[in-house]
C-alpha cells in the first residue's frame, strides 16, 4: 500500500493530470464494474467453446477425420479476443476521452488548466493516459486470454506483437483524433456526443482503423502472406 | 509601482464591443474593485487578464511585461489566481485531491506542497472537509474552496469574479476576510462585486465599468473626496414634520429622505463640519428635540448609482 502511495505521489510530480485522472476514475466500484465486465465475458465465451464435443484425436492439429480441431477452436476464440479488444479500447475509451474533454470544456474547468504554467502537451498526455484508464484496464484483463488463444491457434509471436502495436498505435491515432473532435465541438458549444454531426469523421476514422485490423488478424490467421489485399475504404 | 497594466484593452465578440480601450492601472498591494451592471464587461475584462480569452486589441503588462493567451513563461503564469464566477470544480474528487491536483500543476512538490494545502484548508476554514467529496460540499464551501485554488502557488496578483454572489452573510464576511488577509500577505487583488457595501470595506481603489469602458478608476477615497456628497443624519424624538419643515429653510440643505430602517432622516448637506455643527446649534434653538446627529458621506452605492448605473440606464 504504502508502496502504491508512492508510485502515485511520483506519477503525480511527473503528470498531475494523469494523477487527477486516476484519483477521480479508480474508485473500489468503478474498478470492480470494470473487472467484474472484462472477467465475466471471458468466462462466458470460454464456458461457450467448453461446450464443443472434441473427440480425443481432434485435440490440438487433429488426426484422421476431424471438421473441428482443437487448434481451430483456439482460433476463433483468438479471432473473436482480436476483433473485442481494440473495439473495447477505441469505443469505450475514445468515448470516454471525448466525453470527458468536451464536460470540461463545457464547464470551464479547462480554463485553469490554460492558465497553470504545465504545458498543453503534458496535460494532453495525462489526459490519453488517464481519462480511458478503466477501458485499458478491461482490455489488459483480456490479454491473457487472448495469448493463450493465440499460442492454442498457434499464431507466430511475431504477429501477436506486431497486433499490439498496430492496436497500439491505433488507440493513439483514436484518442488524438478524439481530442480534436472534443476542442471543435466545444468551440461550437455543443456538448459532444459521438452521435453528433462532429462524431461522423470521427466513427469514419475509427470503422477504416478497426475493420483494418481484423482484416489483417483474418489473413494472418491463414497461413502465409495475404493475398488480393484490397484496401475497402475510400479513398 | 505598478503590478498590473493595460493599453487599450478592447474585446470584441461579433457585433459586440465588449471591452472598449481599457487603459487600467493597478499598483502593487492593493484591492481594487471592479464594479458595474451586468453587462458592463467585468467578466471579460478579467478573463483577458487571465490570459483566458484573448484580447482583440491592446495589451496587458505584469510587472512591466507583456503578457498573452498561450504564454509559455510559467514565471508569468504562477503570479497570477483565478476565481471566475461560476467557480467549476471536480464534484469527483475530494477537497485534499482537488487541491493538491493544483499545486502539482502550479509545480509545489512534496513536503512544502502538504504544508502548504494544510494552510489553504485552514485559512478557508475547510480543514475538517479534506477528505470530503466536492460534490457534497454547499455553496459557501464550494466559494471558499475555489478560492483556496486560486491562491495555492502564492500569487502575485489575484482576480476574483464575484466571489460573494449567492453566498449568505456569514460566509461573504468570511470570503471578505481571506482577502484582507491575502493583501496583508502582499497579494493584489482584483475582485468584481455587484455587493458593493463588501467593496466598500475591503477596496483601496475602484474601477466602475459601464458599457464594455473604464469611465472611473482611482483611489476610493478620492472618489469619496470628488464625487460622495456630505450628508448629515437627524434623528428625532418626535416632530419629524417639523423638522423637516426647518430644514427646508436652511440654505445648505439640498434634499432629504427619511431611512426607513433607522427611522432618522438622512439630509444631503452642502456644507462642512463647521457647517454641520451650525445647522445642530439652529436645530436645537428652533426647540426640535434631536436626539442624534451625525455627519456622514454618500456611500459605494449611492455614488456608483450616480456614475455608472445611471448611464446606463
Amino acid at each position: 500500500m504504502e508502496r502504491w502511495a508512492d508510485f502515485l505521489e511520483r506519477l503525480g510530480d511527473w503528470n498531475p493530470q494523469l494523477l487527477r485522472e486516476i484519483r477521480a476514475r479508480v474508485k473500489p466500484r468503478t474498478l470492480l464494474v470494470a473487472i467484474v465486465a472484462s472477467v465475466v465475458l471471458q468466462i462466458l465465451m470460454f464456458a461457450a467453446f467448453a461446450q464443443v464435443p472434441l473427440p480425443p484425436e481432434c485435440w490440438g492439429e487433429g488426426e484422421g477425420f476431424c471438421p473441428v480441431t482443437g487448434q481451430l477452436l483456439w482460433r476463433v476464440q483468438f479471432y473473436i479476443l482480436s476483433v473485442l479488444i481494440p473495439l473495447w479500447l477505441y469505443v469505450l475509451g475514445g468515448f470516454t476521452l471525448v466525453d470527458d474533454l468536451s464536460r470540461e470544456e463545457f464547464r470551464g474547468t479547462l480554463s485553469f488548466i490554460r492558465i497553470a504554467p504545465r504545458s498543453s502537451s503534458s496535460i494532453i498526455l495525462g489526459k490519453i493516459l488517464g481519462a480511458p484508464i478503466l477501458s485499458f484496464l478491461g482490455a489488459a484483463l483480456l490479454l491473457p486470454y487472448h495469448i493463450l488463444s493465440g499460442f492454442g491457434a498457434r499464431v507466430p509471436l511475431s504477429a501477436l506483437f506486431s497486433y499490439y502495436l498496430l492496436v497500439g498505435a491505433g488507440a493513439g491515432f483514436i484518442y488524438c483524433f478524439g481530442i480534436l473532435v472534443a476542442f471543435f465541438t466545444a468551440d461550437l458549444k455543443v456538448v459532444p456526443r459521438l452521435g453528433n454531426i462532429s462524431g461522423v469523421p470521427f466513427l469514419y476514422g475509427f470503422f477504416c482503423l478497426y475493420f483494418a485490423i481484423i482484416y489483417l488478424v483474418g489473413t494472418s490467421l491463414r497461413h502465409g502472406p495475404p493475398s488480393g489485399l484490397s484496401w475497402p475504404f475510400p479513398p | 509601482m505598478s503590478i498590473l497594466q493595460t493599453l487599450n484593452l478592447t474585446k470584441q465578440f461579433d457585433r459586440q464591443l465588449a471591452v472598449n480601450g481599457v487603459n487600467l492601472t493597478i499598483e502593487a498591494g492593493e484591492i481594487y474593485g471592479l464594479i458595474g451592471p451586468n453587462g458592463a464587461g467585468k467578466t471579460t475584462l478579467i478573463r483577458m487578464l487571465t490570459a483566458v480569452d484573448e484580447p482583440t486589441a491592446g495589451e496587458i503588462l505584469i510587472h512591466g511585461q507583456r503578457f498573452r493567451p498561450g504564454d509559455r513563461d510559467p514565471e508569468l503564469k504562477r503570479q497570477l489566481g483565478y476565481v471566475p464566477d461560476d467557480y467549476p470544480l471536480y464534484d469527483e474528487l475530494t477537497v485534499w485531491d482537488y487541491l493538491d491536483y493544483f499545486a502539482r500543476l502550479y509545480l509545489l512538490t512534496g513536503a512544502p506542497r502538504r504544508q502548504r494545502l494544510e494552510e489553504v484548508l485552514s485559512m478557508v476554514e475547510l480543514t475538517e472537509k479534506r477528505d470530503s467529496l466536492i460534490a457534497t460540499l454547499s455553496r459557501g464551501m464550494r466559494q471558499r474552496l475555489s478560492l483556496a485554488r486560486s491562491i495555492i502557488h502564492r500569487p502575485a496578483l489575484l482576480f476574483l469574479d464575484e466571489p460573494v454572489s449567492g453566498l449568505d452573510p456569514v460566509a461573504r464576511v468570511m470570503v471578505r476576510n481571506i482577502i484582507k488577509r491575502l493583501q496583508q500577505d502582499g497579494t493584489t487583488v482584483l475582485v468584481s462585486s455587484h455587493i458593493l457595501s463588501d467593496l466598500e470595506e475591503v477596496c483601496s481603489s475602484i474601477g466602475i465599468m459601464e458599457l464594455g469602458r473604464l469611465v472611473e478608476s482611482s483611489r476610493l477615497q478620492e472618489v469619496y473626496s470628488r464625487l460622495a456628497k456630505q450628508q448629515v443624519l437627524i434623528g428625532v424624538v418626535d416632530g419629524l414634520e417639523r423638522l423637516r419643515q426647518v430644514l427646508a429653510e436652511h440654505p445648505l440643505v439640498q434634499g432629504t429622505e427619511l431611512v426607513l430602517a433607522t427611522g432618522l432622516l438622512r439630509v444631503d448637506f452642502g456644507g462642512d463640519a463647521q457647517a454641520a455643527a451650525d445647522l445642530l446649534r439652529s436645530l436645537v434653538t428652533a426647540g426640535l428635540p434631536v436626539c442624534e446627529f451625525h455627519q456622514t458621506k454618500e456611500n459605494l452605492e449611492e455614488i456608483f448609482f450616480k456614475m455608472g448605473y445611471q448611464r446606463t440606464s
